[in-house]
């Protein structure tokens, strides 16, 4: 004879029918006898009619929005695994200032012409906030006479990163020494004039918003209503919002009609809310077979804008750019003079302090002359760090137009910064810091 | 369970990348993952969390999907997993009932066709204590009877994704009920 507990190990295979005869009819008998038995078989029925009977939870509202959008930063991610970044950000520099070789003075260009070298690192925390930031530098070669120039790139730290985005932040088309390269790309029907824009600073991630921000970048460089910093819209007085392709643009360097050697084509993966798989990337082969496409039209994708795009130039690439490409901070900054580089801690005040060591590791002179302290200026306006120079690294002779309030500002030109003595130093003070 | 036709369909589509194809998937098993995964953690955000990131590892790992066992399997599976890295991870037990009864079930909704304002109530205060009973189980416990009991799926299923087998998801479901039965009575009677 079995006992209830025997029989409460068979309710389930009982409901389910999967006792033979024989036990089932004996199940019976029990359930007949046994009235505890029986009621807790239906206490037992009735938890799984619950159970059945649950509702069904429904799905937040825009779950499928958001999946959607973490499948695109996914898609990015992975898609940034593969070297076209590199090589679409490559060929930008690189064609940019092929385009410029000519203009240069003569044996200019040789020092241009050694081999390339550039970099991509690229960092994103994951569950990336806006300071994670892709980094690409550009070593310079080593030219022979220019002046120095400047990156400065703040790291983060060294921790493995998953990468969640392709973005430049920024970028300065410089050679050492020389000004910004002016790049324009205008109307098919705005002449080019000799004092066509000159584009300091071509922010890929905020496109038009740095010089909207900006407006003394603007009315300097005369870019205002002219120039489309943003494929896939041209902002002007004149022209409407219209698609960009290479039918309704064109492009200008220094002044001069650069449209038949400059194709454009969007970064990588394509740039955010715009259709990867509807804008390829340019290809490293592209690139190498000079076959870039002059045709390629940006018309946004699902009406969506692209917001990136880069300018290449479509013949070989042999040359070496001098070009500093420049990177958001966390808490140290790589600061490259020439072919020189020192990483400099950034204190908690957001200041860049210079010491003697890592001066002496940055710059080609024991002393900081004018054109160091230009760049120092630049690198601490773009970066926006205060930058600390010790008093007795600083040439007299700078040290006098400090003093008689003319300083690198004025030396500088169009750069945003004041420089103050505080006894021991001289502080490089961005504006935007102040 | 038989093989879902259209969710193989889909998912060889989508395998093939053909994004459209895994959207109208989502679309197609997302309702049934949430549920799931809302039965085990007991809360609408852990659901949702974790249903989302079920998606991804399903969008990354699907072009590695070979087919030698059933895709609606290996959603669960995925999905189960998840919800048990997330109950160690943090060792404790989902939301009480207080707070269940808080932010769980939606309030009940008075349709023309459900007219009945007490029956409604009844079922749906009824809902939240059998969820509250669920929540008190332990981790595997829960798995096996929300998988049977509340998603119908079958014992080969639940031993495929819980690795036991067909005996032991049997017997352990048959005990889950009694524990559940007696949580329930019990919660039933203070009420």
């Amino acid at each position: 004879m079995r006992k209830c507990s025997e029989f409460s190990e068979l309710y389930t295979d009982y409901i389910d029918g999967a006792l033979n005869e024989e036990m089932r009819a004996e199940f019976d008998a029990h359930l007949h006898n046994c009235p505890e038995c029986a009621k807790q078989l239906e206490s037992f029925k009735s938890v799984i009619t619950s159970l059945h009977e649950l509702p069904v939870e429904p799905l937040p509202a825009d779950f499928h929005t958001r999946l959607a959008t973490r499948r695109y930063v996914e898609k990015r991610r992975t898609a940034l695994l593969l070297p076209t970044l590199g090589v679409a950000a490559a060929a930008l520099i690189i064609g940019i200032l092929l385009v410029q070789n000519p203009l240069n003075k003569p044996g200019e260009e040789l020092a241009y012409n050694n081999s390339r070298h550039i970099e991509k690192r690229t960092e994103i925390a994951k569950k990336s906030d806006s300071r994670a930031v892709d980094t690409l530098a550009g070593a310079p070669a080593a030219p022979a006479k220019s002046s120095p120039a400047l990156s400065l790139a703040k790291e983060k730290a060294p921790a493995p990163v998953a990468i969640q985005s392709n973005k430049v932040k920024r970028a300065i088309l410089q050679k050492p020494g020389s000004e910004p390269m002016k790049i324009a790309l205008l109307p098919k029907d705005t002449p080019i004039s000799s004092n066509e824009p000159k584009i300091a600073m071509y922010d890929f991630d905020k496109g038009n918003s740095l010089l909207e921000k900006n407006p003394s970048i603007i009315s300097k460089s005369g870019i205002d209503g002219k120039v489309a910093l943003n494929p896939g819209e041209i902002k002007s007085n004149t022209t409407p919002k219209t698609e960009i392709t290479n039918d309704n643009i064109k492009m200008a360097f220094n002044g001069k009609d650069a449209t038949s050697s400059i194709a454009m084509a969007p970064i990588a993966a394509g740039g955010a809310g715009a259709s990867a798989d509807a804008m390829p990337a340019i290809t490293d082969d592209e690139i190498k077979d000079k076959k870039i496409a002059s045709n390629r039209k940006f018309a946004p994708a699902n009406g969506l804008q692209i917001p990136q795009a880069t300018a290449m130039m479509s013949s070989a690439i042999t040359a070496e750019p001098a070009l500093l490409l420049t990177y958001v901070a966390e808490n140290k900054a790589i600061v490259k003079i020439k072919n020189k580089s020192a990483t400099i801690k950034v204190n908690e005040q957001n200041e860049l302090l210079i010491d003697k060591t890592n001066y002496l590791l940055i710059s080609q002179n024991n002393k900081m002359n004018t054109e160091t302290g230009i760049i120092l200026q630049k690198a601490a306006v773009k970066e926006k760090v205060a930058v600390l120079i010790p008093t007795e690294l600083v040439q007299k002779k700078l040290q006098n137009s400090v003093n008689e309030n003319s300083g690198l500002r004025s030396i500088a030109g169009s750069l945003d910064a004041e420089i103050y003595f505080s006894g021991k130093f001289v502080t490089i003070l961005p504006k935007n810091l102040q | 369970m038989k093989p879902d036709i259209r969710e193989e369909e889909l998912a060889r589509r989508a395998q093939k990348g053909d994004g459209a194809a895994f959207d109208s998937l989502v679309g197609y098993c997302a309702p049934r993952l949430f549920n799931l995964a809302y039965r085990l953690m007991g809360n609408r955000d852990d659901a949702d969390d974790i249903t989302q990131e079920a998606f991804l590892r399903i969008y990354q790992a699907l072009p590695r999907f070979k087919w030698d066992a059933s895709f609606n399997s290996w959603m669960y599976k995925i999905t189960t997993n998840l919800c048990f890295d997330e109950m160690k991870r943090r060792k404790k037990r989902p939301l009480n009932f207080a707070e269940i009864t808080a932010e769980g079930e939606n309030e009940p909704e008075f349709t023309a066709e459900n007219s009945d304002p007490a029956d409604i109530i009844m079922k749906s205060t009824d809902s939240r204590i059998v969820q509250q009973a669920i929540n008190e189980l332990p981790a595997e416990a829960r798995a096996i009877i929300v998988m049977f009991d509340v998603q119908g799926m079958s014992y080969l299923e639940i031993a495929d994704i819980m690795k036991l087998n067909m005996g032991t998801v049997k017997s352990r479901l048959n005990r889950v009920r009694h524990t559940l039965r007696e949580k329930i009575d019990k919660m039933r009677g203070t009420l």
